[in-house]
């Protein structure tokens, strides 16, 4: 069973992508609401999988990544952006972030990212 | 998933986010020249956003879109946030209150008065919604894709030689992909580990800007196998459909070109690299590119130095060579960094015009030298105090119309903008043709605020008085008024360009308008420098704060109220040692070394043990621990290696209480 880091700062995106994960067999072992606490948490947990939201108080998103990809430079993350943030997704995936969906989130889209994420 | 269940949360997240937003505002309000409630109040309708598409509110989603649109105008700096700008913020709030009001009580997704508010915002955004790409001709003809992907036979051949396989590629996105640039992005970067993609068609610019429709075609130069590098796309999320065509040479022409076959012709010379005309590059990275290239150019000079001293013939055309280069590479590093004024400037004419008919005014924006290039991080650090000093003009300046006319003056205010290059230094002027400043009046208010000691006040000339609107918390305003007068004044804006290494005067014409002036380093990072010799140190004095250096004899060193001055060319200049002012023993010498620096619009004789030379300085911070040092701007690494402090004159001068 793969597993998962769901990094958001709101508790109501990080059940729906719980709820969406879940769904798809993956168990969520740990949650974050910032990007420093995402690293920590990856560090502590090491998952298989990261959803990244880009905009969050302290550390953001993008810095997140420049961080865990430090740690594991094949870590999986996925990002989670919002309409508009093109420029920004652009940097992520800059700094190793491996793909994106968006907000409002489609499941079908979300369980496609996590696939092709996987597929070696 | 029943979205209804997310309902409660959804609310309880957004309340949070309200009062985030509300707090942040707040804050906001009480100095509306700092942003960094702004970030908060930002991320707070951001949020919002996300979590109402989420749960389908589309009305709460497109209305808390263009706050959050005005919002990232305010941040970026193209909008100054004023009184009325910040009462719609705040009306935006209790907009979203009531929209989670409707939604709590009756799941109905509206609220009173939202379209209305909307609209207010989109006045103040220039571009009201995101705007799609305009609408694209998606009509595939195949012909134009061909002639587009034609690969030219040089390049056919060499793959060959080199055992690499070309091919075309066909990629079809998903129907409702939405960053279409993002994938392309993704596509190419996949590719691009393993070949090199030499075409495309759109072009890379349109692929760059999403401009096409949902299919878009490659060239790709690579050792794989066409199977491989179908998987290596379809790794990709949303990628519906890959055809891939493999590009052998035409055995006919392959006669024709053989004979002619160039060797030595490479490849990569020939290659259009076509998906990366423009790279965007993270300004941090801009930084520490520019801060290499500082520590190249002391490298240099330490080297020119050796070569000096060790009189190695040898070494001083490699060095010439050395020095050429560097400095070319330092002024292509400081070019990219590098944008035109009217970046800026552009605004003004407008926010001008705005202001003067709230105050019942006409007025005119000339710009001149809109293209002259500055530094971004001096730039994006001007516009507030630009911004101010129009302000300033457009209310306390210009006259009203029925004024001008019985003056004689053109209905019309005029304020002028001008950007020039001057050396190394960039002078920027807001001048404008109204009333002047009532020196009377800045005398008079200034005694009864007791802004400086009366003594002091009465033996200023009319010019030091006018420089008396730049000290802090000054103003003739008897009541705030509501265009400057917000608690911040021209005393701000002199702070900042001072900050900034710069030089800011005005220059009073009564009846006749203001000048204000602005004289600012053309990058933050490398600058010219005067260097000189204090108590066994070497300091290192902007050259943007001095004027000239002479030799005299100390008995030209007069004595006058008990202060030491000199006179020059008639005018007299108050001498202060470099070595007093540090707080170290003075040299006694019968002849001295004195550098004329222009300090606060004054003309200062600073006497140092020696003036050593004029040199390329790059500065460096002084650190955590050094930061509060007063009377130093930085530091910088002299050519023998050695350490030098960057004087800051007015910091040092107001430290000794001289000035």
């Amino acid at each position: 069973m793969k597993t998962a880091l769901i990094v958001d700062d709101t508790k109501f995106m990080r059940n729906m992508l719980k709820s969406i994960l879940t769904k798809k067999g993956i168990n969520i072992i740990a949650e974050a609401s910032n990007g420093r606490e995402a690293v920590e948490k990856y560090k502590e947990f090491n998952p298989d999988l990261v959803t990244m939201d880009i905009i969050m108080p302290e550390v953001d998103g993008i810095q997140a990544v420049k961080e865990i990809i430090k740690i594991n430079p094949d870590a999986k993350i996925i990002m989670c952006s919002a309409m508009g943030q093109q420029a920004l997704v652009i940097e992520a995936i800059q700094s190793g972030a491996k793909d994106f969906v968006i907000k409002p989130f489609q499941a079908a889209r979300v369980w496609e990212a996590i696939d092709r994420t996987f597929q070696e | 998933m029943d979205i209804n269940n997310y309902r409660e949360i959804f609310i309880e997240e957004a309340k949070d986010n309200i009062k985030i937003f509300n707090s942040a505002l707040l804050k906001f309000e009480k100095d509306p020249f700092d942003l960094t409630p702004v970030n908060d109040i930002f991320r707070a309708a951001h949020t919002l956003k996300g979590m109402a598409a989420t749960m389908g509110y589309d009305k709460m989603t497109e209305f808390t879109h263009s706050l959050e649109d005005i919002l990232d105008n305010i941040r970026n700096g193209t909008l100054k946030a004023d009184k009325e700008i910040i009462g719609l913020l705040f009306k935006g709030v209790d907009i979203i209150e009531k929209f989670l009001e409707n939604i709590a009580q009756n799941n109905l997704d509206t609220a009173e008065g939202y379209e209305i508010l909307i609209n207010k915002y989109k006045e103040y955004t220039k571009s009201g919604a995101i705007k799609l790409p305009d609408e694209i001709n998606t009509k595939e003809s195949l012909k134009e894709e061909e002639q587009e992907l034609k690969i030219e036979e040089i390049i056919l051949n060499e793959a060959q030689k080199q055992n690499l396989n070309v091919f075309t590629i066909k990629i079809i996105l998903a129907e409702d992909c939405v960053f279409k640039n993002v994938r392309v992005f993704m596509v190419n970067r996949n590719l691009s580990e393993k070949g090199e993609v030499i075409k495309s068609f759109p072009s890379a610019k349109d692929l760059e800007e999403g401009k096409f429709g949902n299919t878009f075609y490659i060239a790709y130069i690579t050792k794989l196998k066409a199977e491989e590098v179908e998987k290596l796309i379809y790794k990709i999320a949303e990628i519906k459909k890959v055809e891939i065509n493999e590009i052998k040479k035409d055995s006919k022409e392959k006669n024709k070109t053989e004979e002619k076959q160039i060797d030595t012709l490479n490849l990569n010379l020939e290659k259009q690299k076509i998906l990366s005309q423009s790279v965007r590059v993270n300004i941090e990275k801009l930084d520490i590119l520019l801060n290499l290239v500082g520590e190249l150019v002391i490298t240099k000079i330490r080297l020119d130095q050796i070569s000096k001293d060790k009189q190695f013939e040898i070494l001083k055309d490699t060095v010439n060579e050395f020095d050429r280069i560097i400095n070319e590479l330092q002024a292509e590093v400081t070019q990219v960094r590098m944008l035109p004024v009217n970046n800026i400037f552009e605004r003004f004419p407008r926010i001008a015009r705005d202001l003067a008919v709230e105050e019942g005014k006409e007025v005119e924006t000339e710009i001149i030298g809109g293209d002259i290039e500055i530094d971004r991080t001096v730039l994006e650090e001007i516009n507030e105090p630009l911004l101010h000093l129009i302000r300033n003009s457009v209310a306390h300046g210009i006259e009203k119309p029925e004024e001008r006319i019985s003056k004689g003056k053109g209905k019309k205010g005029i304020i002028k903008l001008s950007a020039k290059r001057e050396r190394n230094s960039i002078i920027i002027e807001v001048s404008d043709d109204g009333k002047g400043i009532d020196v009377l009046k800045v005398r008079k208010k200034a005694l009864e605020m007791k802004i400086l000691s009366e003594e002091k006040i009465k033996n200023m000339t009319d010019e030091e008085i006018v420089n008396i609107i730049a000290l802090p918390g000054f103003s003739t305003m008897d009541k705030a008024d509501k265009i400057a007068g917000r608690g911040v004044g021209v005393d701000v804006v002199k702070t900042k360009i001072e900050a900034l290494g710069g030089i800011f005067k005005i220059e009073n014409y009564p009846g006749e308008g203001v000048k204000f002036i602005l004289k600012l380093p053309l990058t933050l990072a490398i600058i010219q420098a005067l260097l000189v010799k204090a108590s066994g140190n070497i300091y290192a004095l902007p050259v943007i704060h001095t004027l000239e250096t002479l030799e005299i004899n100390i008995k030209s060193i007069k004595l006058i109220q008990g202060k030491k001055v000199i006179v020059l060319r008639d005018e007299v200049i108050a001498v202060f040692s470099l070595s007093e002012l540090l707080k170290k023993k003075r040299e006694e010498k019968d002849i001295i070394q004195i550098v004329i620096v222009e300090v606060r619009d004054k003309k200062i004789a600073l006497e140092v043990d020696e003036v050593i030379g004029q040199q390329e300085i790059a500065i460096k911070s002084l650190g955590e621990f050094l930061k509060y040092a007063k009377g130093f701007s930085g530091v910088t690494i002299l050519g023998d290696g050695k350490i030098s402090l960057i004087l800051d004159l007015q910091a040092l001068l107001d430290e000794q209480n001289k000035f």
